[in-house]
């Protein structure tokens, strides 16, 4: 079995601010643990305040964690943290609004040649010939006709690709997309997506993919982890949890994509009850949940097995499993 | 009955961009008709151009919108005032920026409803307590600021405001798009309930194209600034006759489904300064024929829709004859 890439252990983030002389907590990311294997997509799906964004924040460097730990290419964050050159050289990312990531007025060759002057000093002939090489990677060919071009000229898709490459330039063992699709147009998403599942195979680098689309996650992931409120509440193979939800966040998620194929799906949740914070002890999705038991509310639900690769926090999940559990037995 | 809202080849530019070019569709009365298309479509600039919003260097080259017998076009602004929000009202794209920061959500309504008809305090009260319910918000809400209130209950609060002198058309541009997918959800059930209630027609303005087909009685399929397609839902949703629908319904598959497929449509969007002759989809349409290149194709009513392409019209013409 190949060691992962990246193994978040028991992460822990609060944000602490002052609002009129009172300090506000907000416990962004609670004991969250998964791993991404080499060549591996591990997409990570919640809504806003999922806390999904401060991971990629955590991953990045660009925020530290309060506990727990963040293991790279089997060496702590911490160890890396003198060398955070090289960490960045090997953990890249990619933003989701390509328009905003990009110099509006440096051409994609100088875009490109950062990363690879910066990380791996090419200069004159190699550059050059390794900016088309990347360009020719993400499919912006002829080369000759993007190489020159500043990002007014190229539209959402291109751009993003534009973004993709520059990750690429260090060559990267991990980057973390965060909804790197979310602002493009429907119809030209499907590249994307496509061209990360060749990077991946290619070359050679695992993904983070951050996004609320529990669609897209399943197109592309090989591990789906849903986060609601900081906490992991599902986690396992993508198609597994897209598939056949056991939390009932995620059943939630999944009967409020739009869906005109089905013949009026109603949801189980009452929507109207939204946003209770609960973070006093108890299942963090209790508020809005339609099956919340008595215990929900005193004890916080671990996540445990609930087939093959497949983990639920849930109270009902746990009781059912464990007569299933019992009749197998029997 | 007639069509509530009857717009006949209408032209939208923003200087050399032809951003809505010669579109015409009928709205009837209790009728959502969906506007779908992606960015660069003209669909939001139709939306603006119907009420009469749009901003310079925007211009309705030409064309009518006949709003219960009457045109808008040529419509001064003062005569204007008095239909929008009252007769026509929008609920914008980012409709919860479009609250007014600083103050309460209550004063907000008192403004819209004392715009157009004198009332009294205790009423107002009333009606703001009836349209808060209305769209699941607790009165108390009401003495609240903007800032105070989630994504989706600004959202809300901006669809009750424009229900609340309860206009015969609703116009709403994106009312979804930025919000979280189990709030689009409520928000589309909740638009569903109050249709039943009020009985208004609406203009349903998206990209995305599985909300407009769930809540939506027709679609019309927006693409380089024309309507390409319009389609009774259902009908379109089985049988599409446009390539571009047809392309774009495989965008949308079903979450449900065993198998899922990454699924676009190679090639870019148009551009829009782009007023050569053909098909604006033909660069990207795996059916195009010779003529699509050169030729533009005209819509063709069919039933209570119609379709703008040479191969769909071939393809009917084999079917009938």
């Amino acid at each position: 079995m190949d060691s992962p890439v990246l193994k978040l252990d028991q992460v822990d983030k609060t944000y602490r601010s002052k609002k009129g002389g009172r300090i506000q907590q907000v416990h962004a990311v609670r004991r969250v643990s998964f791993e991404v294997k080499p060549q591996h997509i591990v997409a990570l799906v919640g809504e806003s305040g999922s806390g999904k964004s401060t991971i990629a924040k955590l991953i990045t460097g660009v925020e530290r964690a309060d506990a727990g730990q963040i293991v790279f290419l089997g060496k702590p964050y911490e160890e890396w943290r003198r060398a955070m050159r090289d960490y960045r050289r090997r953990v890249q990312m990619v933003f989701q609004d390509p328009y905003a990531a990009l110099n509006p007025l440096s051409t994609v060759r100088y875009t490109l040649s950062r990363p690879l002057t910066n990380y791996r000093g090419l200069k004159g002939e190699a550059l050059e010939h390794e900016i088309a090489r990347i360009l020719t990677i993400v499919h912006l060919t002829p080369v000759k006709e993007f190489i020159d071009k500043l990002p007014f000229e190229l539209s959402g898709g291109q751009l993003q690709r534009v973004v993709t490459a520059r990750a690429l330039g260090s060559s990267p063992e991990l980057i973390v997309a965060d909804e790197p699709v979310s602002m493009l147009d429907v119809s030209i998403r499907a590249e994307i997506l496509r061209l990360i599942e060749e990077l991946r195979r290619e070359a050679k680098v695992s993904f983070v993919y951050i996004t609320h689309d529990l669609i897209s996650a399943r197109m592309l992931a090989d591990d789906i982890v849903v986060l609601y409120r900081g906490t992991v509440v599902e986690h396992g193979r993508g198609d597994e949890v897209a598939k056949h939800p056991r939390h009932p966040y995620t059943e939630l998620l999944l009967q409020s994509i739009p869906n005109p194929w089905a013949e009026d799906l109603e949801p189980t949740v009452d929507l109207s009850v939204m946003d209770r914070v609960t973070d006093d002890g108890g299942c963090v999705f209790r508020g809005r949940c339609p099956y919340a038991m008595s215990v929900c509310e005193t004890s916080v639900p671990k996540l445990l097995e609930v087939g093959e690769d497949h983990r639920a926090a849930c109270f009902r999940v746990e009781m059912t499993h464990d007569s299933e559990v019992l009749n197998t037995r029997v | 009955m007639g069509a509530l809202l009857d717009v006949q080849h209408l032209t939208v530019t923003y200087g050399a961009v032809h951003a809505v070019r010669d579109v015409s569709f009928q709205l009837d009365s209790g009728e959502i008709l969906g506007i779908v298309g992606e960015s660069g479509s003209g669909k939001s600039t139709l939306g603006y151009a119907v009420t009469k919003l749009l901003r310079p260097p925007g211009t309705i080259q030409s064309g009518s919108v006949i709003f219960e017998g009457q045109d808008l076009v040529p419509l001064a602004e003062k005569d204007l005032r008095k239909i929008r929000w009252s007769q026509l009202a929008v609920v914008m794209q980012s409709g919860m920026n479009a609250l007014n920061p600083v103050t309460t959500i209550r004063k907000q309504f008192e403004d819209a409803i004392l715009a157009h008809k004198p009332m009294g305090r205790a009423a107002i009260d009333e009606r703001v307590r009836e349209m808060l319910r209305l769209v699941n918000i607790e009165a108390r809400y009401a003495d609240h600021y903007p800032h105070e209130l989630s994504g989706g209950m600004k959202q809300r609060v901006a669809i009750a405001m424009a229900l609340v002198l309860e206009p015969k058309v609703l116009i709403f541009d994106e009312p979804t798009t930025a919000l979280d997918v189990v709030v689009q959800r409520f928000i589309v059930q909740n638009l569903k309930a109050l249709r039943e209630k009020y009985n208004f027609s609406a203009l349903f303005i998206s990209h995305d194209l599985g909300t407009v087909l769930e809540i939506a009685d027709r679609v019309a399929v927006m693409y380089g600034g024309k309507i390409v397609e319009i389609q009774d839902a259902r009908a379109l949703l089985r049988n599409p006759w446009h390539p571009y629908t047809e392309a774009l319904l495989k965008c949308f598959p079903d979450p449900r489904s065993d198998t899922i497929e990454v699924v676009g449509i190679p090639g870019t969007p148009p551009d829009l300064a782009d007023v050569r002759p053909g098909c604006a989809f033909a660069p990207r349409c795996h059916r195009a024929l010779d003529m699509c290149r050169t030729v533009t194709p005209v819509y063709e009513p069919v039933g209570d829709g119609g379709v703008a392409c040479h191969w769909a019209e071939i393809q009917g013409g084999i079917a009938h004859g």
